[in-house]
């Protein structure tokens, strides 16, 4: 194969009147093998559940030929579903990988730093106690923000590696994980109603209602994404780099973060925290694209599969109960972390 | 040897400090709370004065009430100070405690299981199994402490949170499908004094004492491994001996304290944390002032979640997460464990 400077080894190049897009291949083919896979994935979870239904009349129901029941059963019940874990998953997996690579550490994520139980926190407390009958989604962002905005208060930079940020973001997540199950002790269980399982993160109570307004909200922050996009790049190369190249670094690491806790506070308002997708989706695509920096969208596609997966494994091997689906990413998620920190371990010693 | 800072003189007047306060608020605990009795009263009953054993309200008040919890405070203070000091010097790692190291979600998921599929009722029961889950827990954590060494003892910690995920997630899996057992389980898992009696507390006693001794035995030779493996060793210390007595008394004290007032995290720390901040290096010494605050701070938190929010109570186990994690933070922005926060 020919390589130049136009064209570097492993790239392909689209040619289209005076564009030109290089585009990795590698990462690429990869992306397009997550998104087979998110396809048999969703193909699978409109199929399995605790109605008898075949793939192919799945898919033809899909299609708009299926019985009265087999509508119901896939437009009503499965498919909010699988849309809500898709848009979460999606969330999860920008938000974990842009704190990731900012802060330049696998482990930093908003699970890690507290972001997720400060979201929780507000939903329960204006579920609770200030709103009546309709679901304050809007209130995760808020609460992300309050607990984020405590943790910038507490460090103004993300310390070596992240670590000051990471056991800060500990010891915040303690803080507002006992005030939120304090809030709920107050209640009978039967007045919290889904709330206690939205916690643990919990999609069977998904419906359009919730996931509309969410993914506008994430659409709307698509735009200051794409805008940021470039600069971030660049950051890649390292801070000393981005700076000779006219950046500014601190406040471009400022609206980053910002912009990635609000997003994932918008996954988590649809399904409740559902931990370490954020983690798990980022270091699955730098694995795939083999790049210690993957791209935003193969993390993304990577995070809505894993967590269609964890999602579809839950409601297939729990069938008659209704099991949280962050209880199954709670239990791999922890695995994996133990296993990272093992691995890394070697490495860095 | 005497260390950096202190002289005994001084060791001596602060032992002398704390133990008034605790004597303070001892007083305090017995002669607060429901039912209008004070001090001169509870004094009376406890004195056995006849006219206070005649009345069988304030019998009823401090028997069942007042006494139980006052003991249980000390009980489960002084145990989870001890084994987060047995951890901290064990693991080499200043932020080490059960609460933090997920040993507390291990010593939950055992109790949950008991309760679930074997049916346990008594106080027995609870200790047994929360004492097996404990054990895992700290099975686990010491493990991993091992296989980590001395690098950055900070991600010790993130193994605790990988570990009360795992162990959270299980006790949750199997909650959920028996509800009744999850409407007990979900006050129970906030940390509470209420709701303790003597009889349980009478059960828990002597295993908590059997713990406390196998720590003063160690404190001599975990003092010497502070030093490293190799040097412990040369000095004729058999180090894993020494490691396996740290997992014995860390579970029996953590499973004590998890069977009477369920997972209470940040305590140990803070107790072990002010203990070492006066006495860092001779390790019985450290110990004993580590008692002494984890009996003061529950003790207090106490007497705060029942005073705060009267009529009603706010679970300590709450009161102490709300006080106890923005402490953690301004002792990490102090810069108290740089060195732990660079991966090296």
């Amino acid at each position: 194969m020919k390589t130049s400077l136009l064209q570097p080894a492993g790239t392909w190049r689209l040619t289209l009147g005076p564009a030109r897009l290089l585009l990795h291949r590698r990462t690429w083919l990869m992306g397009l093998l997550m998104l087979a896979a998110l396809v048999a994935l969703v193909l699978a979870a409109a199929t399995l559940g605790s109605g008898r239904m075949t793939a192919h009349e799945a898919l033809l129901t899909l299609l708009g030929q299926g019985s009265r029941l087999q509508e119901i059963m896939v437009f009503r019940i499965r498919l909010p579903r699988i849309a809500a874990v898709i848009v979460a998953g999606l969330a999860m997996g920008i938000a974990g990988c842009m704190i990731q690579t900012l802060v330049r550490n696998r482990l930093a994520t908003p699970d890690m730093v507290g972001v997720n139980e400060g979201a929780s926190f507000a939903v329960i407390v204006f579920s609770l106690y200030l709103t009546v009958g309709s679901w304050p989604w809007w209130a995760s962002p808020l609460g992300a923000v309050l607990s984020a905005a405590a943790l910038f208060a507490f460090c103004r930079r993300p310390g070596e590696q992240g670590y000051l940020f990471i056991v800060v973001g500990i010891a915040l997540g303690e803080l507002f994980g006992a005030l939120g199950d304090f809030a709920m002790s107050t209640q009978p269980l039967v007045h919290l109603g889904s709330i206690y399982l939205w916690t643990m993160g919990h999609f069977a109570d998904a419906s359009y209602q919730t996931l509309l307004p969410v993914s506008l909200a994430l659409l709307a922050l698509c735009v200051p994404m794409a805008l940021l996009a470039r600069p971030l790049a660049l950051l890649r190369f390292g801070e000393a780099t981005a700076r000779n190249l006219g950046l500014e670094v601190p406040r471009l690491q400022f609206l980053a973060l910002a912009l990635a806790i609000l997003v994932a506070a918008l996954g988590t308002a649809i399904g409740g925290p559902v931990l370490f997708i954020a983690m798990a989706a980022p270091i699955l695509a730098s694995w795939l694209a083999r790049d210690n920096l993957a791209p935003l969208w193969l993390s993304a596609l990577c995070g809505a599969v894993l967590l269609l997966g964890s999602d579809t494994l839950v409601r297939v091997l729990a069938q008659p109960e209704e099991i949280p689906t962050g209880i199954m990413t709670r239990l791999l998620g922890g695995l994996l972390l133990l296993f990272l920190l093992l691995k890394d371990r070697r490495q860095t010693d | 040897m005497p260390s950096r800072f202190a002289s005994p003189d001084r060791h001596g007047r602060l032992a002398a400090v704390g133990g008034l306060v605790l004597l303070a608020l001892l007083a305090v605990s017995m002669s607060t709370g429901a039912g209008h009795y004070g001090a001169a009263d509870v004094l009376g009953y406890l004195l056995q004065r006849p006219a206070q054993l005649a009345d069988d309200k304030l019998a009823m008040v401090v028997d069942s009430l007042r006494l139980p919890r006052t003991l249980a405070a000390l009980l489960v203070g002084g145990s989870l100070a001890v084994a987060a000091s047995l951890l901290q010097s064990a693991t080499r790692n200043p932020l080490a405690e059960p609460g933090l190291l997920g040993i507390n979600y291990g010593a939950v998921l055992g109790l949950v299981i008991g309760l679930i599929w074997f049916g346990v009722e008594s106080t027995r029961g609870y200790l047994l199994w929360s004492g097996a889950g404990a054990l895992l827990g700290n099975l686990a954590v010491l493990t991993i402490g091992v296989m980590f060494g001395q690098a950055s003892p900070l991600k010790l910690v993130l193994a605790g949170v990988a570990l009360s995920a795992v162990f959270g997630g299980l006790a949750n899996f199997l909650l959920l499908s028996n509800r009744v057992a999850l409407e007990q389980f979900r006050y129970w898992n906030l940390g509470a004094l209420a709701g303790v009696d003597l009889g349980g507390l009478a059960t828990v006693a002597p295993v908590a004492l059997v713990g406390l001794a196998l720590a003063a035995i160690l404190c001599r030779q975990l003092t010497l491994m502070q030093m490293g493996d190799a040097q412990a060793r040369a000095l004729g210390i058999h180090t894993n001996r020494v490691r396996v007595g740290v997992l014995v008394a860390s579970t029996l004290l953590t499973a004590c304290a998890i069977s009477i007032a369920g997972p209470i995290g940040f305590l140990g720390f803070l107790a072990a944390y002010c203990a070492r901040a006066i006495e860092p290096v001779a390790l019985l010494r450290q110990m004993l002032f580590s008692i002494l605050f984890g009996m003061l701070f529950l003790l207090a938190a106490d007497i705060l979640a029942r005073w705060l929010l009267q009529p009603f109570e706010l679970p300590v186990g709450t009161l102490l997460a709300v006080l106890g994690a923005p402490a953690l933070i301004l002792i990490v922005l102090r810069g108290g464990f740089r060195s732990m926060l660079v991966a090296r």
